[in-house]
């Protein structure tokens, strides 16, 4: 039984179920490096270089973080997981920056899962792995739970700190209570709590109800996604672009943040046409943050306190309005 | 782009049709572009967007953008400008050109022809390729003799001189005369006695490489410090290869792309890695040094950024990562080009000494002789 490694991080916690029950199928062991901590951080920060974006970085502290102890590293090259889109170039290239930068890597599984022409079946796509491993005879059987267990997906609960608190206990007020935010963002700044600061914790703790693109129905995302103006042709900007304008659109949210890490290519594009949105929809507010390394726990706190007293006290005047009015 | 605006500007005059030609890119431009792109995106978004606000300001009413296929952000360029372009206030029509469909680029023109069919565009847009490559060639004899020239400044002369000339021809025999004269005009311009420090290869993005305005006279800069440089990019020579008339640059395209496979397992599905390929070409083709010029934020070039200092490592070449934005300062990118310039100099002349003393040197050269470490401790700064 060899044991394989699974970095906590980019694609992962969009596809940790269909990975981690892929590999229980072929009866190997799953290791997947710990949340991520400053320690982490900071080996992904040595072993990366400089100008890359800060999840890569993170993704490369992963790698380093496990490596000496796993057989195999799990890094697919997930180029594009639908017809004529991608995900990002530098998911694709990771594994090689990961086998020159990092020194003491064991061997990497990296099959290509490129479907931008054909759909190619996952089985088809990870017979490759199967056979460096051995394990061809489990391969049917694996791929089939992994694809049922993926599909649980959207309703999996993310894994969260029990409990973390404004970094200032006394802020925050009675108003923020029953307040419905929209966190938007790659699955990987949402669902790491260490890159956004425990922001989902953070405000759930304040009574603040928050949804994200898991709690839209996938196929209202996928028919919002086929009416846009201008499709970006990377997987997950279309996603978030499409969720976005439900989000504005609907009465579901008071308001929406938008979590950027700095570096990242499609998002500081995307940022232009959500921004655009945002102005269409006038009653939803909307702010977006940007996260890297030199990011301040307190100067994000500050902003989000702000932005969500804003709300709450829009919400209180347009209500004296109202009454007024009667 | 100087080259690109005059193909550009020879093509519409032959279709008739009247052009706006924005001001060549100036401080204004891109601290215009800055001012209203996202903070985040790269140099060559922030500056385009700075020429088409020049160019609305100036009263055009339709704005051509480049696109392409692939992961890398410019095919989603024009959406996100013409939205902020709106969001300004100006009234236009954009029209997105892809330039990885040959045929579709072409007849993109014929929308601008006023009604002239293909028998019309296709030559006029086959003559602003002529000029294209006419002024491309002007460059390259620029950087080949500007470290040979006989008094300085010569080559900055020659060079606005039979710029213009080209501009001007009205036709191919007259824009071949002109070719010829300015190959003469530059081998005159040579001294015998002056011979070049030492050649560098820039390679990297494609629109970082091509416009001066922006790369701070890159070209220029090094020429001065008497080095021969060559570009691994023309706008001409790929618009050629695209149009499938080029079977030798395409040739030699895939064999970069091929040659960096060691470093990135599947190279065609990223596209900044042909940098590494030209790389490994370089060491090749003799270059003493090779600087990768990118945006900051670039998508492809960084993953190529990212494995150059083993490149550089394993193939025994110094390497100049130089990512350039809005906050460069041309003291900061001169001082680094000078160092870099100081030290594969000196790294050829302890080459030399050891290849004349023999195996006695050998020993100590190692000491020095390094080069690449220091090349990565240049690159990280």
């Amino acid at each position: 039984m060899a044991r394989i490694g699974i970095p906590r991080a980019l694609l992962y916690h969009r596809y940790h179920l269909l990975w981690e029950t892929f590999f229980r199928g072929l009866e190997e062991e799953v290791m997947v490096s710990p949340p991520t901590n400053k320690g982490i951080l900071e080996l992904g920060v040595q072993h990366s270089l400089t100008d890359i974006c800060l999840p890569v970085k993170l993704a490369c502290g992963h790698v380093a973080a496990i490596a000496s102890k796993v057989d195999y590293l799990f890094l697919p090259r997930v180029l594009s997981v639908e017809k004529d889109a991608y995900t990002c170039p530098k998911i694709v290239a990771f594994p090689d920056m990961v086998r020159l930068n990092i020194p003491g890597i064991p061997k990497i599984l990296d099959p290509v899962i490129d479907l931008r022409k054909k759909v190619v079946s996952h089985e088809r796509q990870l017979r490759e792995v199967a056979e460096t491993l051995g394990k061809s005879h489990l391969l049917k059987k694996a791929s089939r739970e992994a694809l049922r267990a993926q599909s649980n997906w959207f309703e999996a609960e993310p894994e969260a700190k029990k409990e973390a608190s404004f970094l200032f206990k006394e802020v925050g007020s009675a108003s923020w209570r029953g307040l419905r935010i929209a966190l938007l963002g790659h699955p990987y700044n949402l669902f790491d709590s260490f890159i956004n600061f425990n922001l989902r914790e953070k405000l759930a703790s304040m009574g603040i109800e928050i949804l994200t693109l898991k709690h839209l129905e996938p196929s209202s995302i996928e028919e919002e996604a086929a009416c846009l103006d201008y499709p970006p042709y990377w997987t997950a900007a279309k996603e978030l672009l499409a969720g976005a304008r439900l989000f504005f659109r609907s009465d579901l949210v008071d308001g929406i943040v938008y979590l950027i890490a700095f570096e990242c290519g499609p998002d500081a594009l995307l940022k232009v046409l959500i921004d655009s949105e945002s102005k269409k929809s006038p009653h939803v507010a909307y702010m977006s943050l940007v996260l890297d390394e030199h990011t301040g726990e307190a100067g994000v706190e500050t902003r989000v306190e702000a932005f969500l007293d804003a709300i709450a006290r829009r919400k209180r005047t347009s209500r004296v309005t109202v009454a007024g009015v009667r | 782009m100087g080259p690109l605006t005059v193909a550009i500007k020879s093509i519409f005059r032959r279709l008739g049709q009247e052009i706006v030609v924005p001001p060549p890119t100036s401080h204004r431009t891109i601290s215009l572009g800055a001012r209203y792109a996202p903070e985040l995106v790269c140099m060559p978004f922030k500056v385009t967007l700075g020429n088409m606000i020049e160019g609305l300001e100036r009263g055009a009413d339709t704005v051509a953008m480049a696109t392409s296929h692939g992961n890398c952000r410019l095919g989603f360029y024009w959406p996100a400008q013409e939205i902020i372009l709106k969001d300004l206030g100006f009234q236009f029509e954009m029209i997105p050109i892809n330039y990885d469909r040959p045929l579709e680029f072409v007849g993109e023109f014929r929308r601008f022809g006023g009604g002239k069919g293909w028998k019309d565009v296709l030559p006029a847009f086959m003559f602003g390729i002529r000029k294209l490559l006419a002024l491309e060639e002007l460059e390259v004899l620029c950087m080949e003799t500007r470290p040979r020239e006989r008094e300085s400044g010569l080559t900055t002369r020659l060079f606005r001189k039979w710029q213009a000339a080209v501009d001007n021809a009205p036709d191919s025999s007259t824009l071949k005369q002109v070719r010829q004269q300015a190959r003469k005009g530059f081998l005159e311009a040579r001294a015998e006695s002056r011979e070049p420090v030492a050649r560098i290869r820039i390679v990297g993005e494609a629109y970082m490489m091509a416009e001066p305005n922006v790369n701070f006279h890159l070209q220029q800069k090094l020429g001065d410090m008497g080095v021969e440089t060559e570009r691994s990019y023309w706008l001409g020579k790929s618009v050629v290869r695209a149009i499938r008339l080029d079977r030798k640059g395409r040739r030699e395209h895939e064999k970069a792309i091929r040659d960096a496979t060691p470093y990135m397992r599947y190279p065609d599905l990223c596209t900044g890695c042909q940098s590494i390929g030209e790389t490994i070409q370089a060491v090749r083709r003799n270059f003493d040094g090779v600087i990768l010029i990118m945006p900051f934020t670039c998508m492809p070039e960084v993953l190529a950024q990212s494995v150059m200092h083993r490149v550089s490592e394993d193939h025994g070449i110094p390497v100049l990562p130089l990512p350039i934005d809005e906050h460069s300062d041309e003291g900061g990118i001169s001082t680094r080009l000078e160092a870099f310039v100081d030290l594969i100099v000196r790294r050829k002349q302890l080459k030399s000494r050891e290849a004349l003393a023999g195996t006695g040197a050998a020993h100590s050269a190692r000491a020095f002789g390094r080069g690449p470490t220091t090349t990565e401790r240049l690159g990280a700064g």
